[in-house]
């Protein structure tokens, strides 16, 4: 077994990390600004993008998203991210593809995929951002604002699936250890065993993870009490609703 | 206070047999209990029970009366340490985890931090673990973490998995000074352990699991031995 490929292995397993846990820097700011302000810039961002036919707006929004990013992370989690955000925005592209239909009669169909694909990404882009930015997991704890169960399903799915990830690299690495020669059958045997193993494991780890989280929440976190609205998030919330409505009526 | 159970059964789900039947016990304040058996007795199943973790298949657990379990309220007076230390920890770095519950339920971060200190000090760690990430720590640091997660909210009943396992002297006797220190301060402490010569100067009182029943209660400190059938 080489160690090439636990070195992608455990930076995959990073990257998974940014994704489900957010950004440091980001919680950071949490200080300043409620989730639920930052939730709805995002989504605000995204109804302009999408509704919106200006496409200067549109390349606004892309920037400010990028700019987020840029600004948050460290280089080496930028890197990450823009891997795998490169990677959606090649999805986004993909799923956006049949709309062609859609601007057939009225352009070229060279010009109505670049643009399809150019509204999708815009418009999908602030809320990929934004659960880079607050991680899954903070997805999780804003969605338990509208529905107790979906948010803390959520938040639960994204500690037990990040859990399950590094034991599993460790997996890999303790019974590649019981390899004494490096035959290509005896790799497959110890790959196709861990991958049905994952399965049973993963049912006794997210067991036992739902039961240490029960046991570690003392009080749930609810807006009220731990992040409170303050006159800032006020502002900003009632101002990027008044945008994207002025937005999506005046630039029609 | 008083944690007790009355003609208790638990089945975990899809299995075929009960792997706990038919405990009844009273769990007094100041006192502390080592629950001991073989491998497979049901020690674990037994302490996610008495927490109010696992929903009793029949019986209840009742804390001065009151059935505890899914009540959020009762959690705070738990404090659970489990088997298995690597899956309770799920937060990015040290002080993340440390400091996961008590934020629940207080906002005063000065003091907070001065509580992390006061659990470093104890175990004589220093202060440049809070920024290590949870993962690289090794096993027996990982117990330590997710003990000083617990203790951190002053929980007056520990229900502590197996505590010693895998530490070295110098954290068994500093585990066993916390056990000393609730019971002194009438919490109550529930172990789980296959260790008797450890806990021996430190329990009350010994109850000996067996295939999901109790067979044996041995008062350490006035040498009395009940044994059911
Ligand atoms: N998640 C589970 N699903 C089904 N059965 C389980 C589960 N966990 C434990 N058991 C069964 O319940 C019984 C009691 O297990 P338990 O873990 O409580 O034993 P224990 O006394 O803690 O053992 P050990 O000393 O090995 O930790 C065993 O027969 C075990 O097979
Ligand atoms: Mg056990």
């Amino acid at each position: 077994m080489n160690s090439a490929l636990f070195r992608v292995l455990h930076e995959l397993v990073d990257i998974l990390e940014v994704f489900t846990r957010g950004m440091n820097e980001y919680r950071k700011m949490v200080g300043y600004l409620n989730p639920l302000t930052v939730f709805t810039i995002f989504v605000s961002m995204a109804v302009i993008a999408a509704y919106s036919s200006s496409d200067a707006v549109r390349i606004v929004v892309l920037s400010i998203c990028m700019a987020q990013l840029s600004l948050m992370g460290s280089r080496k989690t930028v890197a990450g991210i823009i891997k795998t955000y490169g990677f959606i925005i090649i999805l986004a592209a993909f799923l956006g593809l049949p709309s062609i239909y859609i601007y057939m009669e009225k352009h070229n169909i060279i010009e109505s995929v670049a643009r399809t694909i150019f509204i999708s990404i815009s418009s999908s882009t602030p809320v990929a951002v934004l659960s880079i930015l607050v991680g899954i997991k903070g997805v999780g704890e804003i969605l338990l604002i509208f529905s107790k169960t979906i948010g803390r399903a959520v938040s639960a799915f994204s500690t037990i699936f990040l859990k399950i990830s590094r034991l599993q690299v460790d997996i890999l690495l303790m019974r590649f250890s019981r390899n004494i020669s490096s035959g290509r059958r005896n790799i497959w045997r110890v790959m196709v065993s861990s991958l049905g193993d994952a399965l049973l494991h993963s049912e006794y780890i997210s067991q036992n993870i739902a039961l240490v989280i029960k046991s570690r929440t003392l009080a749930e976190k609810s807006l009220k009490n731990s992040y409170g609205l303050r006159l800032p998030d006020y502002i900003i919330i009632f101002a990027s609703v008044l945008i994207s409505s002025i937005s999506i009526a005046v630039w029609r | 206070m008083e944690l007790s159970t009355k003609n208790l059964y638990y089945k975990y789900p899809g299995a075929s047999h009960y792997a706990l039947r038919d405990i009844t016990y009273k769990f007094i304040e100041g006192k502390t209990y080592l629950i001991t058996g073989p491998n497979g007795a049901g020690k674990t199943t037994l302490l996610l029970i008495l927490s109010g973790l696992l929903k009793p298949t029949q019986g209840e657990v009742l804390l001065d009366g009151t059935p505890i379990h899914g009540k959020e309220l009762y959690r705070r007076f738990f404090g659970v340490l489990f088997q298995n230390p690597d899956l309770m920890l799920f937060n990015p770095t040290v002080y993340d985890e440390i400091i996961y519950s008590v934020r629940q339920i207080c906002n005063d971060f000065r003091r907070i931090n001065e509580d992390v200190d006061k659990w470093l000090n104890f175990f004589e760690l220093d202060r440049s673990i809070l920024d290590r990430q949870t993962h690289t720590l090794s096993y027996g640091y990982k117990k330590i973490v997710a003990l000083i997660s617990i203790l951190i909210y002053e929980p007056k009943i520990l229900i502590l998995d197996e505590p010693h396992t895998n530490l070295s002297k110098k954290y068994i006797k500093k585990i066993k000074d916390i056990i000393a220190m609730n019971a002194s301060k009438n919490g109550i402490n529930v172990i789980a352990s296959h260790s008797l010569t450890i806990y021996r100067d430190t329990a009350d009182c010994v109850i000996v699991l067996n295939n999901g029943m109790i067979r044996k209660i041995v008062d350490l400190k006035r040498n009395l031995i009940s044994t059911t059938s």
